[in-house]
């Protein structure tokens, strides 16, 4: 039972090898494709209809994302304050609130708008969706109409407002519970204290105000308007620009100013709207730019009923699209409103389990034991996160399951690219021997078709010394597996099939006693310490090994113990799916081999491997027993086509998880108080299918000083994942000897 | 200017010559901020399309 590494170099010849490994993909891997989320206001949304198209504005504001999430503003009032509202035309009459009003009702007026302009602005808030002529944005919405308008001293054709009947209607609003206020009017300079009192006592009850900035052209908004620019109404006012179909800034339109901090555009120019005809009409103004924006804050609190105010606003303004000057600027203030943009994330994402943790550090990378397993758990498709402004969303943490990297990589586990070796041996008299030998070399990249860029040089040494019955070892640098029975020995370049444990192990030291017991056994000791470069790799793996000749069968018994300091079987964690704590497993194999004919063996392995894990601080717990399996069986031949060359066919699974499962706890709503509940299910966490591998490989001698070895294999359900193509890979290695 | 109150005018705005936008404005009140088109009759209208012909 020799264990020299290369039988056909004369032991006490100084030795320079030169190796080369070169590693080919035949065929490519099938892989599961990640699933993106869909939305957006193209042809595929349902909601982009012609009547959606009939206000460009919606499109503009990207509102469709927000119908197809299933947000329109129900349950929400906005107050128009204005010149009232059709009360009969068909997009209107259904959402009039009973309590709407004509606030100036001493000027001989009713709450129907004969004037015109309210009609307008209600219709772009939120008209009915019905299939005919257009919808408002936020049209799940109710209209708390406010006639406020005076006919002394105002023309009947035209339509101005008093301060004091402003400030009436801004107190009914409030009175009435409204909590967004549309006032698409302005000018006519500072308005009275009346006024000023009254929308400073809506702001303080948390009123979101939404004023038209004005169509004058000037560089601040006019009044109301430029209210949105005095801290004493808390940042409630929202002052509104226009801009046009290709979102720039409407001559006419008043621009951000003094005010630009709480000024935000929406579209103003040729909007297409409700009138007082019980048709449609094409409307132009800063009248019409206010209004989008008041039943986006109505999809807003639809949305995200516990946001304050000033949260709401926050999401409206720091989302909106920037235009002009980069940041917000003196003519759009903080940008285009962008409804699909308020009502994503904002900021970052984290979990609310245990002590928290972003979702973009959240992940779950399994080691090739587990395969897919967890991957498609549908515990894991709704899971609760929180934003930077504490909102709840929904997401899918399945992707933050990672499948064990592309099998074709684990097939070349510790193979080198290449190799440069210097090499003594010697023999010591009769007594025995001793060997010394250096290592330059570079490790295969990760996946081969994308080398990862790491550098993956290795240098390593090997010390062996031995006698006739007995045998050391110890090594630096190099792969675990040194000291294993021959007749366990892969045929291919890993130790995937025979030795799965050894797979566990990254690269390291280690050390091995092996002694002959009488003439039919062998007691063999090995150990080998990682050297921390792999996370994932076992920092320590143990192995004993009882080898027996019983008659013409060759036996082989191994018990192992691999320690992992924070993975299960090279799986780990991080984030909100928590941290393996130290993890223990133990192996036991069995092998043999038995000659078949001359030249014609048959081998077999199973390897048996159990873990008792435990994690920590995070959404999986309470890990029942880890059991995994490995086993193959196979021919080898010698002498095939030459002398000396040997031909190995072996068909085995490689190691797999047969037995897991795991509790899993995520959060799943947000209530009003701030509490978060979460629910806790027990998954089976093996993988979907079962890979069966078929090798094929051979070596020979070339020449004296040279050896060439290759090898094909084919794998069924590769990485046991049940949906993966078969994958077929290679290799070739060929080493030079000086 | 045209005035069309007792303290409401209307002021032409640059634009579109064939099409003469108008703004609303008082000195003392606070006025609706939609523009408006002048009808053959010479009343205004905030619908674009009665006043002038479709873009």
């Amino acid at each position: 039972m020799s264990f020299n590494r290369n039988p056909k170099m004369p032991p006490g010849t100084p030795t320079l090898c030169l190796g080369l490994t070169l590693g080919l993909s035949l065929a490519a891997c099938g892989g599961g494709g990640g699933s993106g989320e869909g939305g957006g206001g193209g042809s595929g949304n349902p909601f982009v209809t012609a009547e959606f198209r009939a206000n460009y504005g919606l499109a503009n504001i990207r509102a469709a994302n927000a119908y197809e999430a299933g947000w329109e503003g129900t349950g929400q009032t906005i107050a128009v304050i204005d010149t009232g509202v059709d009360v009969d035309h068909p997009d209107l009459d259904g959402k009039i609130l009973p309590q709407s009003t004509d606030i100036a009702a001493g000027n001989g007026t009713t709450l129907n708008d004969t004037f015109g302009h309210g009609t307008l602005v209600a219709g772009v808030a939120l008209a009915e969706r019905n299939g005919v002529g257009m919808h408002g944005v936020a049209w799940g919405a109710d209209l708390l109409a406010i006639r406020a308008d005076a006919l002394n001293p105002c023309d009947p054709f035209s339509a101005c407002f008093q301060d004091d009947d402003l400030a009436a209607a801004l107190n009914y609003a409030r009175t009435q519970g409204a909590r967004i206020v549309n006032m698409s009017l302005g000018g006519g300079g500072i308005p009275n204290a009346n006024f000023r009192s009254a929308l400073l006592a809506a702001t303080n009850a948390g009123i979101i105000v939404v004023i038209a900035a004005g169509n004058a052209s000037g560089a601040n908004p006019e009044y109301p308007a430029r209210f949105a620019a005095d801290p004493a109404y808390s940042g409630l006012v929202v002052a509104v620009g226009a801009v046009n179909d290709a979102n720039a800034i409407a001559g006419f339109s008043n621009r951000a100013g003094v005010a630009s901090a709480n000024y935000i555009v929406a579209p103003g120019v040729s909007i297409t709207t409700t009138s007082n005809t019980g048709g449609y009409a094409s409307a132009n103004g800063t009248s019409f730019s206010a209004p989008h924006v008041a039943g986006a804050v109505a999809v807003l609190r639809e949305r995200f009923p516990t946001a304050t105010a000033a949260e709401i606003v926050e999401m409206l303004l720091s989302t909106a699209r920037d235009l002009g000057a980069d940041g917000t600027d003196a003519v759009y203030g903080r940008g285009l409103l962008s409804l699909s943009d308020a009502l994503a994330p904002l900021g970052f994402l984290w979990v609310p389990v245990d002590l928290g943790a972003l979702v973009e550090e959240t992940e779950l990378r399994l080691g090739a034991a587990f395969g897919d397993g967890l991957t498609q758990s549908a515990a894991l498709a709704n899971v609760l996160a929180l934003d930077m402004l504490g909102r709840d969303f929904h997401i899918d943490m399945r992707g933050a399951v990672l499948p064990a990297r592309d099998v074709r990589a684990s097939a070349f586990e510790g193979a080198v690219l290449r190799s440069a070796d210097r090499a003594v041996a010697s023999r010591i008299g009769d007594f025995g021997h001793w060997g010394l030998s250096f290592t330059d070399s570079a490790r295969l990249p990760a996946t081969l078709a994308e080398p990862d860029g790491e550098d993956r040089s290795l240098r390593s040494w090997w010390m062996q010394s031995g006698t006739e019955h007995t045998q050391t070892g110890l090594y630096y640098g190099a792969a675990a597996g040194r000291g294993a029975p021959s007749i366990l020995a892969p045929i291919g370049f890993a130790s995937r099939l025979t030795l799965p444990q050894f797979t566990l192990a990254g690269t390291g030291s280690g050390a091995f006693l092996s002694q002959e017991m009488g003439k039919t056994a062998r007691l063999s000791f090995a150990w080998h310490r990682g050297d921390g470069s792999d996370p994932s790799a076992a920092t320590s793996l143990g192995q004993a090994w009882l080898e027996a000749n019983v008659g013409r069968v060759q036996l082989a018994l191994g018990l192992g113990q691999a320690d992992e300091e924070a993975s299960l079987f090279r799986s780990t964690a991080a984030g909100g799916f928590g941290t393996f704590a130290s993890t223990r497993s133990q192996f036991v194999t069995l092998g043999g081999a038995m000659p078949i004919t001359t030249g014609v063996s048959a081998f077999a392995s199973l390897t048996t491997g159990l873990a008792r894990p435990d994690m920590e601080n995070g959404m999986l717990s309470g890990w029942s027993d880890v059991r995994a399996a490995s086993y193959n069986v196979g021919v080898r031949w010698q002498d095939v086509l030459t002398r000396g060359d040997r031909v190995g066919l072996a068909f085995g699974q490689p190691l797999r998880v047969e037995q897991a499962e795991v509790d899993v706890t995520v959060p799943t709503a947000l209530r009003a108080d701030g509490s978060v509940p979460s629910t806790t299910r027990r998954i089976d966490a093996t993988p979907s299918g079962r890979e069966m591998t078929v090798e094929l490989a051979y070596d020979r001698a070339v020449g004296q000083a040279a050896s060439l070895a290759t090898f094909v294999s084919v794998a069924r359900e590769p990485g046991h994942d049940r949906d993966a193509a078969p994958a077929a890979f290679g290799g070739v290695r060929f080493s030079l000897g000086f | 200017m045209v005035q069309v109150g007792d303290d409401t005018w209307m002021i032409a705005i640059p634009g579109d010559p064939t099409c003469v936008t108008y703004r609303l404005q008082s000195t003392t009140q606070a006025t609706v901020q939609a523009l408006f088109y002048r009808k053959r009759d010479g009343s205004f209208t905030m619908n674009r399309l009665e006043a002038c012909a479709a873009p």
